[in-house]
């Protein structure tokens, strides 16, 4: 390919990603709710910085450059995910998800075993901390069965 | 004119072009940087500001043929996301803080009242923990159960 020939191939990559871009703000713009609002912001967002990394790496024709440009466009891919994860994931635990508009939530199945968890482990504790006073009450040593039972009631 | 003075001409013309396209984008993101009734809205618009501000960095360098800007490029992309992730632990939202939008309230309703769409829609279990904070853990050791024989 004759130099030309890739200048013109780079600005159109660049025009490319620009318009990914614009698609992910008019999507971040118009978009109703937080979390329909994540998907444009990660999904075109990071396609049209990976198209316009490429452009420009097109257009700087040198090894460094097309190495940044290639580690500038695995960080975003990374980063656009950890951001968006965390992200939801504060607006769920405000309740600011509405859960009709959901499909499926596993994320309160997820809090719902943790509770259970924490509960069943601060009854634990509780018995763990109980039990050397009970034996000194008690004429022998009551078996964890009985602590164990008493916490769940 | 020459083909390369052709080749540059189009070349300039279509970065234009995307130049415009990133502006309008910024707009938007700036439209809902503003309005977004919850701080979460604007922490991911800053986001994608961020990652407009890379695209314009990278226009420059097309349209400048310099790569003095390419390590801004690299240091954006590396900790541009940090302050969105930071901003979000801390961040306990339970209302909105702009007036909410009455688009899309009328599919809802059939007591006739418009359901407003920003009004909290769910209430958070009593014992959820807060966003950011474990759950408080129960005090091992107990209480005042020191003197007790």
């Amino acid at each position: 390919m004759t130099i030309a020939v890739l200048d013109l191939l780079a600005a159109v990559l660049c025009l490319v990603g620009s318009l990914l871009c614009l698609t992910a703000a008019v999507g971040l713009a118009r978009f109703p709710d937080l979390v329909s609002r994540l998907h444009p912001a990660a999904k075109p967002q990071s396609l049209g910085m990976m198209v316009l990394m490429a452009g420009l790496a097109l257009h700087i024709r040198t090894p460094s450059a097309v190495l940044l440009l290639s580690l500038v466009t695995i960080l975003q891919m990374m980063t656009v995910t950890l951001s968006s994860h965390v992200v939801a994931r504060t607006g769920y635990r405000s309740g600011l998800v509405d859960p009709s508009t959901l499909v499926a939530d596993e994320l309160a199945e997820a809090i719902a075993v943790r509770r259970r968890a924490g509960v069943q482990r601060g009854a634990d504790e509780r018995a763990a901390v109980e039990r050397p006073a009970a034996r000194q009450e008690q004429a022998g040593p009551a078996g964890p069965e009985d602590h164990r039972s008493a916490a769940e009631a | 004119m020459s083909p390369e003075q052709v080749v540059r001409a189009v070349q300039h013309v279509v970065v234009a072009i995307s130049v415009v396209a990133l502006v309008v984008a910024a707009g938007f993101t700036l439209y809902r940087l503003s309005k977004g009734p919850t701080n979460l809205d604007r922490i991911i618009a800053s986001d994608l500001m961020l990652g407009i501000a890379v695209g314009g960095f990278a226009l420059h360098i097309v349209l400048s043929e310099e790569t003095t800007a390419l390590p801004v490029v690299l240091a954006i992309s590396l900790v541009g996301f940090i302050g969105a992730i930071s901003m979000a632990r801390f961040v306990h939202d339970r209302q909105p803080s702009s007036p909410p939008d009455v688009r899309r309230s009328r599919r809802r309703g059939d007591t006739g009242r418009q359901t407003v769409r920003g009004e909290r829609p769910v209430v958070a279990p009593a014992g959820e923990p807060r966003a950011g904070r474990p759950a408080p853990e129960p005090m091992a050791g107990g209480t005042d159960r020191g003197g007790e024989a």
